[in-house]
C-alpha cells in the first residue's frame, strides 16, 4: 500500500512504452452510444455488438469478462491478439447445425468449431448449399441452418477484416472502419468514432437513444418475471381471494411494460409491430391475456386469468429462449410488406386469432390432464368447455377475418384473392378444422371431454399454420435431422398432445360404465 | 339448450332420406375433414414437389372440385332446410350465404378471370400475357399457327386429339406429359460421328460436344480463359509438333505428305522445296493496318497468311482457303489463350487431345479423366459414337420444385397416305421440325397467349437496395403504354388498372447484358365484387350469430341460453 504512487508511475510507464495503437477508443464508456449502420439500419453498437457476441460466439469464451461492445471494437481493429492475450480469449464459433457438423467433419455433439476448422470448412458447406438450391430446397430447416453457419464464419470474416463496423464519416456517408482508421491518428480516429452520434440527423438520433432505451428495459424479460409472479398471485387468490389485487396489479404492470416494449419496437422500427415470428408471439400473447381476463370477468372465474398468465408466461419463454426460432432483432422489411394499413390489420387480426386459440389450447389441455386424473366433476368439465368454446368463437371470427383481410392485402398487392399458398391454405384448414369441431359439438357428437380433446388438437392445426409453414413445409419431406428449433419444437408438442390424447382415450375406455 | 330446439323442427322440408342426410351436420362435418386433409395433402405435395405440381394434381384436380362441390351442396340444402325464415336464425342464414357467395364468386373467377404474368424487357413492346395452361402450337413456313389446347392435368395424359392438315395428312396428339425427363436413346445412322466432353472443377463445369467436325458447345462457346479447338489431325500433327518441341515460332505444313517445316528465321526468304516445286515464305508488314501478313509464293499462285487468325491462307473474299497445299501456325496464338486441340484420328478410330501449358505439352487418347495443369480442371470423355445418333424419348418425370426445372412433352403422331406413321416428341425447350410431306412444320408446347388492347414497353426499371446490403427495399417499373401519353408507375402495392385488367408489380431478373427486366402480374376478376360482398357477409353474420347466441341480442321472445 505504501507506494502506490510508484505503481502508478509504473503503470504510465507502461503504457508509454506499449502505446495503445488506435485501441483506447475500445475502452471508452461513450461508445456505446454511438451508432453503427449494418442489416440496413442505423443500431447503437452495443445493440449490435451484444447481437453479434451471442450470434457468433459460445457463451463462455474469454477468461476475463469483457464488454461485447469491446470485443467487437477491438476485432473490427484486428486485435485478436489483444484479446488472446490479455483476456485469455479462446475463439472459436457456435454450431448449431447437425448437417455442417457433418460436413466440417466434427462429432454429432460438437457445440462449437475452431475458426481454423470453420474457415477449411467453408467450400463444402457452399456445396451443400448450392445443391440445395438447384433442388429448390434452400428455404427449408437445414438449408436456413447451413445459412445461418456459413453467414456466422463470413460474418466473423467481415468483422476481423475491418469491413463490417460502418462509421458515419465526416461528410454523411457510412464507411467501413478499414478504410477510416487507414489514414487517421489516434486520437483523430477517437474523435470521429465518439463523435458520430452527434453527426446523424435528428430522426435516427432519436430512434437510436429509443432502441438503446428498449436494450437496457429489457420489457420482455421483465414481463416474463411479473406474469410468473401474477401466475402464482393468480392461484394463490383461488384459495386466499386477498391475493387477487396482487394478481391485478401484477396484470396491470404486465400490460405496462409490454404496451412500453411495443411501442418502442413501433418507434425504432416505424411500423406496426408484427413483422416477424418474434413480434407475432409478443403480440398475439398480449391478446390472449386480455382475453383470459374477459373471459375470467364474464364466467366470474379466476381460475382462467390463472391458465390465461400461464398460456402467456409460455409465450414469454419462447421469446426469452427460442432465440433460433424467434429473432429478436428488428429488421428492415421485405418490399412486400412495406404497407402499415395491411400490416396493421391483418397481421394483428390473425396474430389475435391466435393466441384466442392458443388459451384454449392450454384450457383444454388443462382440463385433460386433471379429468385423466381423475380431479373433476362433469359441472367442472361443462364450465370449461364453455370457456373453450367462448375462446375458440372468438378466434374463428377474427381467424375468418384475418384470413378475408389477408385475401383482400393479396388481391391488392398481387392481383389474386386466393392462390392456395401454403400460409393462407393452413390458415384455411386451421379455420375448417375448428369450425368442424364446433359443428360436431352443436350435433352432439363431440361432448364432454370429446370436446375438450378435439379443440387441444385443433390447436395443432395453428401451430401447423403459425410455425409450421414456415420452419417445416418449406424444408419438404425428405430433409431429415431436426437442425433449427422450429421442427423439433413443433414434433415435442404434438408429441405431448398425442401422448395426453392416448392418455385421455384410455382413462376413457377403461372407465366403470356409470348409468 | 337451443340444438336441442332446432333439431325437432315442426316441419321438415326434406322427406328424402338423401336430401335429409345431404343437408345435416352429419354430412357437412366429415366434408369438412376431408376437405381439410386434402389441403394439407396439397401444401405437403407443394413443398415437395413445387407449386406447379401442386396446383395440377390437387387444387385444380377433379376430385378437390368435387369435394368443394358437397361443401356448397351441403351449405345450401342445411340452408334450404332452415326455411322458412326465423329470426333466431339471422346469423346462420347470413354465414351460409356468404359462403355460398364467395363460392359463386370463385367460380366466376375461375371461369371468365384470367391470373397471368408479362415480362417487359428494356427493348421490347410485349401486348402478350402468359398465362398457366399449355397450348401446342404448330406452324408452317408461312407462318400459319393451328394451336390447341393440352389438359391441365399432373399425370401424363392421353389425348388422342386429330389436326388435320391438307391433302388428307393429319397429327394426333398422342400422350401429354406435364412433367417429363427426357431420356437419351441411341438410334443407328450411317456415316455420322459424334462425341461429347466435360470439363470440370471445384466450382464449374461444362459440357462440348462434336459434330463431324465442327465444336457444338452446349452453352458458351469460350470458356473464359480457355478455347477449344477441334482441327483436322494433320493439322493436330503440325500443332503436336510446334508446341512439343517449341524452339521456333512459326511452322510451315505441308498437308499432303504431312512434312513440316520450323520457320527460324524471316529475314530472309525461307524456301521450301516439296514435290520437286520450290515455295517462298516472306514476311509482309502493312504499316498502316498494323498487321502482319505472310506471303507464300508458290510455282503457280501466292497464298496470304494471317497466323493470329487462321492457319489456313486467307482467300480474296476474307475465306479460308482449305485446299491449300500448306498450313501455316503461329505458337503465339497459342500462348495468348490456353488453348485444348481436339482432333479425330480416323487410323485409330478415336479422339486425341493435345494440352499442356507453357513448354510441356502432352497428348493423350486416354478414356480415363486428364488433368490439365490450368486451375485444376478435369477433361472426361462422356461418350463417342459412330454410326448411332441420340434421339431424346421423354418418360413421366418428378416435378422439381423449382418450375424452370420442370418441362413438359408431347408425343405427337404423323401420317400421311403412302407414308410409315412417324411419332415425334414436342416440348417446352425448344422447337421440334415436323416433317409433313413436302412441308416442314414446326411445333412446340408453351403457355396460352392471352393478347392486350395495348402495347406495353419498359421505359424505366429502378430498384432500391435496404441501405448497406444487396436486399431490394423496393422494386419499381416505368412502363409506358401506346394508348396513353405519360408513362405508367407501377410498383408493391401500387397497380395499374387499364381495359379490365390489373397489372401488378411481381418479380424481375437480370439478362445476360446486365439490363433488367420487369415481370409483372396481370389479373382480371370479374368475381372480384362477389367475393368481397360475400366476406363482408361473412364476417357480420358470423358476429351477430354469436351475440345472438349469447343472448347479447334478443331475438323475439325466445330467451337463448349460454
Amino acid at each position: 500500500m505504501k507506494n502506490w504512487q510508484g505503481n502508478i508511475f509504473l503503470v504510465f510507464f507502461l503504457f508509454s512504452i506499449f502505446p495503445l495503437e488506435g485501441r483506447s477508443v475500445c475502452f471508452s464508456p461513450e461508445l456505446k452510444k454511438q451508432p453503427i449502420q449494418v442489416d440496413g439500419r442505423i443500431k447503437p453498437i452495443s445493440v449490435y455488438a451484444q447481437h453479434v457476441t451471442t450470434l457468433l460466439f459460445p457463451k463462455k469464451m474469454c477468461a476475463k469478462k469483457i464488454n461485447p461492445t469491446t470485443v467487437y471494437c477491438l476485432l473490427s481493429l484486428g486485435k485478436l491478439k489483444v484479446l488472446e492475450a490479455d483476456y485469455g480469449c479462446a475463439f472459436s464459433l457456435k454450431l448449431d447445425h447437425t448437417h455442417a457438423r457433418g460436413l466440417l467433419g466434427l462429432p454429432v455433439g460438437a457445440r462449437t468449431v475452431s475458426l481454423e476448422q470453420a474457415f477449411k470448412g467453408v467450400p463444402n458447406l457452399f456445396r451443400a448449399y448450392e445443391e440445395m438450391k438447384r433442388v429448390g430446397d434452400e428455404n427449408s430447416d437445414a438449408g436456413i441452418g447451413l445459412v445461418r453457419h456459413i453467414g456466422r464464419i463470413q460474418k466473423f470474416q467481415r468483422i476481423a477484416s475491418g469491413y463490417d463496423w460502418h462509421i458515419l464519416s465526416k461528410d454523411q456517408t457510412w464507411l467501413p472502419v478499414q478504410h477510416i482508421k487507414k489514414d487517421l491518428s489516434e486520437t483523430d480516429f477517437s474523435q470521429l468514432v465518439l463523435g458520430s452520434a452527434q453527426r446523424l440527423n435528428p430522426e435516427d438520433q432519436k430512434r437510436l437513444s429509443y432502441e438503446q432505451f428498449y436494450e437496457r428495459l429489457m420489457p420482455f424479460t421483465h414481463a416474463m418475471w411479473i406474469c410468473l409472479l401474477g401466475f402464482l398471485m393468480a392461484l394463490l387468490s383461488l384459495w386466499v381471494p386477498r391475493f387477487r389485487w396482487g394478481m391485478w396489479g401484477c396484470l396491470g404492470s404486465l400490460l405496462c411494460v409490454e404496451i412500453a416494449g411495443i411501442t418502442l419496437r413501433m418507434f425504432i422500427s416505424g411500423r406496426a409491430p408484427v413483422t416477424n415470428m418474434y413480434e407475432t408471439v409478443m403480440w398475439s400473447g398480449m391478446g390472449l391475456l386480455l382475453l383470459s381476463v374477459i373471459l375470467g370477468v364474464a364466467f366470474n372465474n379466476r381460475m382462467i386469468i390463472a391458465v390465461g398468465f400461464f398460456t402467456k408466461l409460455l409465450f414469454l419463454f419462447m421469446m426469452k429462449f427460442a432465440t433460433t426460432m424467434l429473432d429478436a432483432s428488428i429488421q428492415p422489411l421485405v418490399p412486400v410488406l412495406r404497407d402499415n394499413f395491411w400490416l396493421s390489420t391483418h397481421v394483428t387480426t390473425i396474430t389475435l386469432s391466435y393466441g384466442c386459440f392458443a388459451l384454449s389450447w392450454v384450457a383444454a389441455n388443462f382440463v385433460l390432464i386433471r379429468w385423466a386424473c381423475g380431479y373433476s366433476n362433469p359441472a367442472f368439465v361443462q364450465m370449461w368447455n364453455g370457456v373453450i368454446r367462448a375462446a375458440i368463437q372468438i378466434g374463428a371470427v377474427l381467424l375468418v377475418a384475418g384470413i378475408i383481410l389477408g385475401g383482400v392485402w393479396a388481391d391488392y398487392s398481387w392481383g389474386r384473392f386466393w392462390g392456395w399458398d401454403p400460409k393462407e391454405t393452413w390458415s384455411l384448414i386451421a379455420f375448417v378444422v375448428y369450425i368442424a369441431i364446433l359443428h360436431g359439438r352443436y350435433v352432439g357428437w363431440f361432448r364432454d371431454i370429446v370436446f375438450t380433446l378435439m379443440s387441444a388438437f385443433g390447436f395443432m392445426f395453428i401451430l401447423m399454420t403459425w410455425f409450421g409453414v414456415n420452419y417445416v413445409l418449406a424444408s419438404g419431406l425428405h430433409s431429415y435431422g431436426f437442425s433449427s428449433g422450429g421442427t423439433l419444437f413443433l414434433a415435442t408438442l404434438l408429441l405431448f398432445q398425442l401422448l395426453i390424447g392416448v392418455w385421455v382415450m384410455w382413462v376413457r375406455i377403461n372407465e366403470p360404465v356409470n348409468p | 339448450m337451443d340444438m336441442k330446439h332446432e333439431r325437432v323442427p315442426k316441419k321438415k322440408l326434406f322427406r328424402n332420406p338423401i336430401l335429409r342426410f345431404l343437408s345435416s351436420i352429419k354430412f357437412a362435418i366429415p366434408v369438412l375433414f376431408i376437405f381439410a386433409m386434402a389441403m394439407a395433402w396439397g401444401t405437403i405435395c407443394e413443398s415437395r414437389f413445387g407449386t406447379g405440381y401442386a396446383q395440377r394434381a390437387i387444387y385444380h384436380s377433379w376430385w378437390f372440385y368435387a369435394i368443394q362441390g358437397c361443401m356448397a351442396l351441403s351449405i345450401i340444402l342445411s340452408f334450404a332446410d332452415r326455411l322458412p325464415f326465423k329470426r333466431r336464425l339471422t346469423g346462420f342464414y347470413m354465414i351460409h350465404l356468404a359462403l355460398i357467395v364467395m363460392l359463386a364468386g370463385s367460380v366466376v373467377t375461375h371461369l371468365w378471370g384470367i391470373d397471368g404474368q408479362i415480362e417487359l424487357g428494356p427493348d421490347s413492346a410485349s401486348r402478350h400475357i402468359r398465362l398457366n395452361e399449355d397450348f401446342l402450337y404448330v406452324f408452317d413456313s408461312h407462318g400459319q399457327q393451328v394451336k390447341v389446347a393440352l389438359p391441365y392435368s399432373a399425370n401424363a395424359t392421353s389425348i388422342n386429339h386429330v389436326l388435320r392438315f391438307p391433302n388428307q395428312k393429319t397429327i394426333t396428339l398422342k400422350t401429354f406429359l406435364p412433367f417429363a425427363a427426357p431420356k437419351r436413346t441411341w438410334v443407328a445412322k450411317k456415316g455420322v460421328w459424334h462425341a461429347k466432353w466435360q470439363l470440370k472443377n471445384a466450382n464449374f463445369g461444362q459440357a462440348f460436344e462434336f459434330w463431324e467436325g465442327t465444336l457444338k458447345p452446349l452453352r458458351k462457346h469460350d470458356l473464359g480463359p480457355m478455347r477449344i479447338r477441334l482441327i483436322p489431325e494433320s493439322l493436330f500433327e503440325g500443332y503436336t509438333r510446334l508446341l512439343k518441341h517449341q524452339k521456333v515460332q512459326f511452322l510451315l505444313y505441308h498437308k499432303e505428305s504431312g512434312t513440316r517445316f520450323s520457320v527460324r528465321d524471316l529475314k530472309k526468304p525461307f524456301t521450301v522445296q516439296q514435290k520437286g516445286q520450290s515455295y517462298q515464305l516472306f514476311i509482309h508488314k502493312n504499316k498502316k493496318l498494323g498487321l502482319t501478313a505472310y506471303r507464300l509464293k508458290g510455282p503457280d499462285r501466292t497464298y496470304v497468311y494471317f497466323p493470329q487468325y487462321s492457319e489456313y491462307p486467307v482467300g480474296q473474299d476474307l475465306k479460308e482457303e482449305r485446299e491449300a497445299p500448306f498450313l501455316f501456325m503461329d505458337l503465339r496464338k497459342v500462348q495468348q489463350k490456353n488453348t485444348l486441340f481436339f482432333t479425330r484420328s480416323t487410323s485409330k478410330n478415336t479422339m486425341r487431345v493435345l494440352y499442356g501449358k507453357g513448354t510441356s505439352w502432352t497428348e493423350s487418347t486416354d478414356e480415363k479423366p486428364i488433368v490439365l495443369p490450368w486451375m485444376g480442371f478435369t477433361l472426361s470423355k462422356a461418350y463417342e459414337a459412330t454410326d448411332r445418333v441420340i434421339q431424346w424419348q421423354y418418360e413421366p418425370g418428378t416435378p422439381q420444385k423449382k418450375e424452370v426445372q420442370n418441362m413438359s412433352a408431347l408425343l405427337l403422331e404423323v401420317n400421311q397416305k403412302g407414308h410409315a406413321k412417324k411419332s415425334y416428341w414436342v416440348h417446352t425447350q425448344g422447337v421440334t421440325d415436323i416433317v409433313l410431306g413436302d412441308t416442314m412444320y414446326k411445333a412446340y408446347v408453351g403457355p396460352r397467349l392471352e393478347t392486350l388492347p395495348f402495347q406495353m414497353k419498359l421505359k424505366e426499371f429502378k430498384m432500391d437496395m435496404i441501405p448497406g446490403t444487396q436486399k431490394p427495399a423496393t422494386f419499381e417499373s416505368f412502363v409506358t403504354v401506346n394508348t396513353k401519353k405519360e408513362p405508367v408507375h407501377i410498383y408493391m402495392n401500387n397497380p395499374y388498372n387499364a381495359a379490365g385488367y390489373t397489372f401488378y408489380q411481381s418479380s424481375y431478373y437480370k439478362d445476360d447484358k446486365g439490363s433488367f427486366h420487369s415481370i409483372l402480374s396481370v389479373n382480371k376478376d370479374p368475381g372480384r365484387g362477389v367475393k368481397y360482398g360475400g366476406a363482408l357477409l361473412l364476417i357480420l353474420g358470423l358476429i351477430i350469430h354469436f351475440l345472438v347466441l349469447y343472448g347479447y341480442i334478443r331475438v323475439g321472445h325466445e330467451k337463448l341460453a349460454r
